[in-house]
């Protein structure tokens, strides 16, 4: 289900809203890099707000570089997560575990065997419990 | 004295199947809709929407059984009045709902229902479902078609130079045609535009893009079962259309002479088409609203209780009388009926206004060439 959903009672403006919806859906994959975004007349019909308000948040968006014009007329979405953004994510869930597996009692040695067997077990296909 | 005819007959039970279709219509609507007014989720349980439920589905229920028995009393001679009962009848059925739907805005504009519940309004990007191969559903329809011109290449050589191309009620022949490519597949030739025209509607239908209530449950799944059932109640009644095209041309091409039964013959198709699609609509209901899913969530009644805590933006404004859709800001022109299963046009759409003309030009059309070539 990819929809998009704006509050009018919030304190957060309606564009701010669409620019934020658009690029968790590009982020998560919900949508796609190449897939079209409808139309900011469209998507204002649909919501029952102003097409400027729509126009405002492609725009936003189109200068942030997640979204691209195609062929001078529709939107497309221009990219997923920046791949440093991921990285950085990545790193902080990595930091959380190990936090939390000293924690528990384990050593460095044996984080790093946990490592390296669950890298393994991803490898090597069918998961490894030895 | 009764005069039962046949016809009389077949629109005594067509107009109690249109009045019950419509008495079931209230259980079928999205559950935020009462007779065409939008109400917040959290007032759904008010003692009014049951009492003007109620008195609908009597006073519908009365309307249809008088109207029933008044055709079966109109002479056989009349049978153009006989014929057009099941329109005629919509006059007083759309009276009825007329009477609920002010009384539900009448409620609605004397309380301030709106006044502290947040709002919101939530649409589609892309389509849920859209992976569905339409063309699937078609097959048997098409096949059925196809059989119907095969059958005539075949029983073409045998066909008299004049042969009958229509019947009476009572399965006389009263009109013949001379022997002619176009005159043999005429109700085939027919049928190949109804199927082009329904197929098309039918894309056009399952891309339109939807919104949706926040404040309801499963939206995108429910969607995407309602778009699938659509298709499928579209397949089925294109079948059922193309069997009567099949059965039809049988019939002037003299393989089968059912004699008096040919009428009650065409109708059964009919029938069971609109059986199935009433099972098919009323187990899904609009935009799956009687799907059976999340019943749990379903039951909780506070909007405050739900994801985002905001019910759908009250948009009464766009629809006249409830059920005519007028909104020029909507580039689609076909979107969900408010009081009923399926589409409705929209009249801000340049489109709707050219189909529209489309459908009753060309039959004007074609009705002015034929009298001018005789």
């Amino acid at each position: 289900m990819v929809d998009i959903t704006v509050e009018f009672n919030s304190k957060v403006p309606i564009y701010i809203q669409i620019y934020e919806q658009i690029k968790d859906l590009a982020y998560s994959g919900k949508l796609k890099p190449g897939d079209s975004v409808p139309s900011s007349r469209a998507l204002a019909g649909l919501l029952e707000i102003n097409y400027h308000t729509v126009n405002q948040a492609y725009q936003a968006l189109w200068k942030d570089g997640l979204l691209k014009m195609e062929r001078g007329k529709r939107y497309v979405i221009a990219k997923g997560k920046p791949e440093n953004e991921v990285y950085s994510e990545i790193e902080e869930e990595g930091r959380e575990m190990i936090n939390r597996a000293l924690m528990v009692g384990l050593t460095e040695d044996e984080i790093m065997n946990l490592m390296k067997r669950i890298l393994k077990g991803k490898n090597g296909g069918a998961g490894n419990h030895a | 004295m009764l005069n039962l005819s046949a016809i009389g007959l077949l629109e005594f039970f067509l107009i109690f199947f249109i009045g019950g279709m419509l008495i079931l219509v209230p259980n079928m609507t999205e559950k935020t809709l009462v007779f065409g007014v939008r109400v917040p989720f959290s007032k759904l349980g008010l003692p009014v929407f049951k009492r003007v439920k109620n008195a609908y589905r009597v006073l519908m229920g009365i309307i249809t059984a008088i109207v029933a028995f008044v055709t079966l009393l109109i002479p056989s001679n009349y049978t153009l009045l006989v014929t057009l009962m099941p329109l005629i009848v919509l006059l007083p059925f759309f009276i009825v709902y007329l009477n609920a739907h002010y009384a539900i805005e009448k409620t609605k504009s004397e309380s301030d229902w709106y006044g502290e519940i947040p709002v919101a309004s939530s649409a589609e990007v892309t389509i849920s479902g859209a992976e569905l191969r339409i063309w699937v559903f078609f097959i048997p329809a098409v096949l059925l078609l196809a059989a119907t011109f095969v059958a005539g290449v075949l029983l073409y050589p045998s066909i008299p130079d004049v042969f009958p191309t229509h019947f009476g009620a009572n399965g006389v022949a009263n009109q013949y045609s001379i022997k002619s490519v176009w005159s043999v597949f005429s109700l085939g030739f027919i049928g190949i535009v109804i199927n082009a025209f329904l197929i098309i509607l039918t894309y056009v239908l399952y891309r339109t893009p939807l919104t949706q209530d926040p404040s309801l449950t499963s939206g995108g799944t429910r969607r995407r079962i309602f778009r699938r059932r659509f298709v499928q109640m579209m397949g089925v009644i294109l079948a059922s259309l193309n069997i009567i095209f099949l059965i039809g041309s049988l019939a002037i091409w003299e393989l089968i002479s059912p004699g008096g039964y040919l009428l009650p013959l065409m109708m059964t198709p009919l029938f069971a088409m609109l059986a199935v699609i009433t099972v098919i609509m009323y187990r899904t209901g609009q935009l799956g609203a009687n799907l059976r899913i999340d019943q749990g969530a379903e039951t909780q009644q506070t909007p405050e209780t739900r994801g985002t805590g905001s019910v759908r933006k009250d948009d009464d404004a766009l629809w006249k009388a409830g059920i005519i859709y007028v909104n020029r800001n909507d580039s689609r022109m076909f979107v969900p009926k408010r009081f009923g299963v399926g589409y409705t046009m929209n009249f801000g759409h340049y489109g709707s206004w050219a189909l529209l003309f489309a459908l009753v030009a060309i039959p004007v059309i074609i009705l002015a060439v034929t009298l001018v070539l005789r």
